[in-house]
């Protein structure tokens, strides 16, 4: 006979829900602590120093596929645009940065990803030439007043001359080099305008985001073309340190005028991009800045890893950045998505290997025809992660000061 | 028919609040789930992202239908477990109250 059946000799209800009740609260208490144990993978199937990650390939081939078959990246983009325009841009950038490590990292796929990099720059290229500024950006740009003019994002700008950049850092490519040098010195001279050395994303709105990506960008030309831009690149550090760094946790904050008032505190959807882009600028700053956001906005919680997307020390509501926040926990997924990015450049294993687990968890994975995508994610949050799980060679190629393999 | 009414009355039988009561309440949820999965629901939960993927052409259709499949994914992998451990716990002190009466 069932327990609990009614032929069992019954029980009074109040007893049955005081014992049900009691029962559930045990399990819980028993299961909580131990489901992270069920969805820790091997952290080496996604990070690895040397070589590909099998999971890394999966998720590169699946975007391989996007950028090789019309119709499916049509579907794809028009999706992203309808909520936001700026990410079918991210998308494209975090993919070229991450086939450009790819190509780095496995010789054998280099032409593969020469040509989905070529492709992707060409059709962005043509994009922002045939649409015109606000194409991959939010409609508010519109309404603003742009405080230099001409009017000119440092989202377009840092993030295209970061593509050309990496393109070039695996192969050269002449008509690259004329376009970057220009992109560059545009980026300078609109930055060089502003007492904090930044340039505006949208009407006067500068992002931390941005004007690092710019920096990193700025610092892999000067690689590739052996110009010099140190005294710009330090004299920014000096005046963030000093103007751009919210005093209560000591981290940049995500968004301030171009006369360097702040608007938002420290994001982490900001932060962790920030720090890896500041990596090849200011190491010393950069490690600092990881291990504050570590500190404010990276937790661990029965296993399980996320990123929150304000300190507890600054409250905001939740924005199309921040995605949907999880109550109580503050769990950002578009923070703790560019966390991996932080905790890989940084080689936190520790956070790295908690953040998968949450991944797995709470990303549901689906592998179909030899790729691998998170359905609870975009096309812009798996490139996030596949750039997280490849970073590496370029900025120690940057770093030591070598070009294709051999010393400058 | 006979035996699949049977099963019927047995499961009507179950007493909600019990440890049988709990393992059907995990066993339904598991059910839902796997059905949601075979019919590849997975694929509308990047609603959650703000991505919705339409269903038969409607956004809120896929709103709903990646809405229900995240709900369903958790209870079955947080839910389902313990429910069955909070049953055996309950069957275990049932008859540990009642060894303590008899």
């Amino acid at each position: 006979m069932m327990p609990g059946s009614q032929q069992a000799e019954p029980m009074p209800l109040h007893k049955r829900l005081s014992l049900g009740m009691l029962s559930l609260l045990i399990a819980t208490a028993i299961w909580l602590p131990c489901l992270h144990l069920f969805f820790a993978g091997d952290t080496a199937q996604f990070f690895q120093d040397e070589g590909v990650p099998p999971q890394a390939r999966r998720l590169a081939q699946r975007h391989i596929t996007l950028w090789t078959d019309p119709e499916s990246r049509e579907r794809e983009i028009a999706r992203m645009r309808t909520a936001n325009a700026e990410w079918d841009f991210m998308g494209r950038t975090f993919l070229v940065a991450a086939l450009g490590n790819l190509a780095l990292r496995d010789p054998a796929s280099r032409g593969e990803c020469l040509e989905v990099m070529d492709r992707v720059i060409a059709e962005t290229l043509r994009l922002e030439q045939k649409e015109g500024l606000y194409f991959f950006l939010m409609p508010y740009a519109r309404s603003g007043s742009w405080v230099e003019k001409p009017p000119r994002s440092l989202f377009i700008d840092g993030e295209i001359a970061l593509m050309l950049a990496v393109r070039r850092i695996v192969e050269e490519r002449a008509e690259y080099r004329t376009l970057l040098t220009e992109r560059v010195e545009i980026m300078i001279a609109r930055m060089e305008q502003s007492p904090v050395l930044s340039a505006e994303s949208y009407p006067n709105e500068c992002w931390t985001f941005c004007n690092t990506v710019s920096l990193a960008a700025i610092r892999l030309a000067d690689y590739l073309d052996g110009t010099d831009h140190s005294e710009f690149l330090d004299a920014w550090v000096e005046r963030a340190k000093e103007k751009l760094v919210d005093p209560k946790t000591g981290l940049l904050v995500s968004s301030y005028t171009v006369d360097g008032l702040h608007l938002d505190g420290p994001e982490g959807s900001s932060i962790w991009m920030a720090c890896h882009c500041l990596r090849v600028v200011d190491g010393d700053f950069a490690a600092d800045q990881y291990r504050r956001a570590r500190k404010e906005l990276g937790r661990t919680v029965f296993g399980f890893g996320y990123a929150r997307e304000w300190p507890a020390s600054w409250v905001n509501p939740q924005d199309v950045d921040s995605g949907p926040v999880v109550p109580i926990l503050g769990a950002s997924p578009g923070a703790s998505g560019l966390a991996f990015l932080g905790a890989a450049t940084f080689k936190d294993k520790r956070y790295l290997s908690a953040l998968l687990t949450s991944l797995q968890f709470a990303g549901l994975p689906s592998t179909r025809r030899g790729g691998l995508r998170y359905c609870a994610s975009n096309q812009v949050g798996d490139a996030v992660l596949l750039y997280a799980t490849l970073q590496g060679p370029v900025w120690k190629m940057v770093a030591e000061g070598r070009v294709h393999g051999e010393a400058r | 028919m006979g035996r699949l009414g049977d099963l019927r009355r047995r499961i009507r039988g179950v007493r909600r609040i019990s440890p049988a009561g709990f393992l059907l309440y995990a066993l339904a949820i598991v059910i839902v789930y796997a059905i949601m999965h075979a019919l590849g629901l997975r694929q509308f939960a990047s609603m959650v992202c703000g991505n919705p993927v339409s269903l038969f052409g409607s956004v809120l259709l896929g709103v709903v239908a990646g809405s229900l499949y995240i709900f369903f994914h958790f209870a079955a992998v947080v839910g389902v477990p313990i429910l069955v451990i909070a049953s055996c716990i309950f069957a275990l002190s049932e008859r540990a109250l009642r060894r303590r009466k008899g």
